[in-house]
């Protein structure tokens, strides 16, 4: 499958998003209040109705333009299935963001120096960046010191 | 009087602890360019956090030097391992990194810090004279006029930043607009698509979704793609050779010119300004087959204009309120925060100080030479540190930086929401820019579009009146439509008596 394709089958997939998007955006304008001493005009819901709605033709045309270049033909196979869950850049892609959102989870639950230091920890160990001890050193380190830097000498809040 | 006032300031301005601040942010600048997955943007949305508690004058000028000196300090990587620093510099590696690998990298580095330093002057000259004229401009304009100034500025980013499919940029900026929609509205207080949360009733901050589009994406892409082993060319004397610089002063001259007009249109910043410039560059040299094979003419044109660009991109925001680049709009929301009320206004309620945002732009500028040309060698063991060690810490930064300016953790998760957008954006071929331009433009364009039919009884009709808005108008038709068939039959149709008698006049 060559890259036009790929991006013509993603092309479809995003004109349904953003088609389904923009609709509830106008159902959501249609159903707020108007204030009659204003006029219907100034109403909150007129420019998200107004945007909303050139958001869906533009959808609309993406869509169009996608099915003239058989962008609907998808066939999700297994082996391709397969090759996603081998793939090496999916899988650092889901650490990576799994880590983020565990650390944030964290933040404010538990000490910002610990929970930082075991973040950078973390992340180095499962990316191979250096031996264990100096990632100790390096995680530590820094942790404190960003902590130092910023809620001692320069007095910004911390999480 | 603008250059006299600019003068003034400079002098003004000129004390030790202004000197070593500047030296410093700039220093700091260069390393944040340096470095590949660290941005601009995201250098000054981490230092506005830190900054925010200085003293107005302190931190703007803090700011300024990061933003000068990570556009410049990103040529040093694309010169030494063909790897952009920021994806403004991206232009410099095609002749740049052939110059290192013929051994002279040190001239390169030599020629691009000279070439940053006076785009950063020809961005500085224009910011002192065109700020103030568009500020006296803007304030004739009224609710129909912003208004299309507005959506003119989301509609010729998605345009110039998507050029090869320019409705995924407008479809980015409408989605931004849409996004700024989101919170209790200025006119009746209505809370508009807030679901209930209450920390949504204040919108989406700035920072927040600058840091996750730009920074968080950057930190995600670096740590999918891997360990990179940057294999460092060799560097000797970096001083540039004068005549080099005297060699190509049109060229210089014409890239700055082009790079601050670039940076004056609204969100779409320096990495089309340095790609235009090399562009003009090669059509206009005598030797264009030397450029992407070690051309200086296309290494200065490139870190000239995406310098120039800097200049360029400060003078809406100082004057309209309107980035001209995604670190301009960091810098923008950055100036709000310390309570100075750039666009229109500051002509009446600061009016000096432009003249003392230049001067600190002159400083940042200055710094840049001085220490692009003395500080290299040591900087360059920068570049060695690794990604998998460098993106945990710098997200470590992003955090704080995202939670420091309101104290929510809130804050955090969407920069983490704006990072997971931003991802498949930008693979799938949506550009950010759009999009956080329209955020930052959205309140705008909801304001004077209920406020001006409020005034005129829901009549449109004043929307199409006045001279600025017709063309205004015009510009947003031709931006959207101009490439259409249709719209370039008309033109042809209606240019084709004048071209007939250029023809005849030609022919006699």
């Amino acid at each position: 499958m060559n890259n036009k394709q790929q991006m013509a089958k993603l092309d479809f997939i995003c004109s349904i998003i953003i088609i389904i998007f923009s609709l509830f955006v106008i159902y959501k304008c249609i159903i707020m209040p108007k204030y009659d001493e204003w006029g219907l005009y100034a109403t909150p819901g007129m420019p998200p109705f107004i945007f909303s709605s050139i958001l869906l033709i533009m959808g609309i045309i993406l869509l169009r333009r996608s099915i003239f270049v058989q962008g609907y033909k998808i066939r999700v196979k297994k082996d391709y299935l397969l090759r996603l869950y081998h793939s090496v850049a999916v899988r650092r892609f889901t650490i990576a963001l799994s880590l983020v959102i565990f650390y944030s989870f964290l933040l404010g639950k538990i000490h910002f120096v610990i929970i930082s230091a075991t973040y950078i920890f973390v992340n180095i160990y499962i990316f191979k960046g250096t031996v264990w001890w100096i990632n100790f050193i390096i995680s530590i380190a820094t942790s404190f010191a960003i902590w130092l830097l910023f809620k001692v000498i320069f007095l910004v809040p911390l999480p | 009087m603008g250059i006299i006032n600019l003068f003034t300031e400079i002098v003004r301005l000129f004390n030790p602890l202004n000197l070593i601040t500047v030296l410093l942010a700039v220093q700091l600048g260069i390393i944040f360019g340096m470095l590949p997955g660290l941005t601009a943007t995201m250098g000054i949305a981490l230092l506005t956090s830190l900054t925010f508690r200085w003293a107005t004058g302190n931190a703007i000028i803090v700011l300024i030097a990061i933003y000068v000196g990570a556009i410049y300090g990103g040529s040093r990587s694309a010169i030494l391992i063909n790897i952009p620093g920021t994806p403004a510099n991206a232009a410099t590696c095609l002749d740049g990194f052939p110059l290192a690998k013929s051994g002279k990298g040190a001239q390169a580095i030599g020629l691009a810090t000279m070439s940053s330093f006076l785009g950063s002057f020809i961005g500085l000259l224009a910011l002192v004279l065109f700020a103030p004229i568009l500020g006296r401009m803007a304030l004739d304009f009224k609710s129909f006029e912003l208004f299309w100034l507005t959506l003119f500025g989301v509609a010729i980013c998605g345009n110039l930043t998507a050029p090869t499919d320019p409705i995924k940029g407008w479809i980015a900026g409408i989605v931004g607009i849409l996004l700024s929609f989101v919170g209790m509205e200025a006119i009746q207080g209505y809370p508009r698509f807030t679901f209930g949360i209450l920390e949504l009733n204040a919108g989406f901050s700035i920072i927040p979704v600058l840091v996750g589009t730009y920074g968080l994406v950057e930190i995600l892409d670096n740590l999918t793609i891997g360990d990179i082993k940057a294999v460092i060319m060799n560097v000797g004397r970096v001083i540039p050779y004068f005549k080099d610089i005297i060699k190509n002063g049109v060229n210089i001259v014409r890239s700055g010119i082009i790079g601050v007009f670039i940076g004056i249109i609204p969100g779409v910043g320096e990495i089309i300004a340095s790609y235009v410039a090399y562009d003009f560059a090669k059509r206009s040299s005598k030797h264009p087959e030397k450029f992407g094979k070690g051309s200086v003419e296309g290494l200065i044109a490139s870190e000239t204009g995406n310098n120039a660009c800097v200049g360029g991109a400060l003078v809406p925001v100082l004057s309209l309120a309107i980035p001209g680049s995604p670190p301009a709009a960091v810098l923008l929301a950055a100036l709000w925060l310390h309570g100075l009320r750039p666009g229109p206004l500051l002509q009446i309620e600061n009016p000096n100080y432009i003249f003392e945002f230049s001067a600190m732009f002159f400083y940042a500028s200055l710094a840049m030479l001085i220490i692009g040309l003395l500080i290299v060698k040591p900087l360059l063991k920068i570049l060695l540190i690794k990604n998998s060690i460098l993106m945990p810490i710098i997200f470590l930064l992003c955090t704080i930086g995202t939670f420091a300016i309101n104290g929510r953790l809130f804050d955090i998760w969407v920069m983490i929401i704006f990072g997971i957008i931003g991802y498949p954006m930008r693979k799938f071929g949506y550009p950010s820019a759009p999009l956080v331009l329209g955020l930052i433009l959205g309140p705008m364009v909801d304001e004077n579009l209920r406020r001006g039919l409020i005034l005129t009884n829901g009549n449109f009709l004043p929307f199409f009146k006045s001279t600025i808005s017709i063309i205004l108008v015009v510009a947003v038709f031709l931006t959207l439509f101009g490439k259409t068939r249709v719209v370039k039959s008309a033109f042809g149709l209606l240019f084709q008596p004048i071209r007939y008698v250029a023809k005849l006049i030609k022919n006699v």
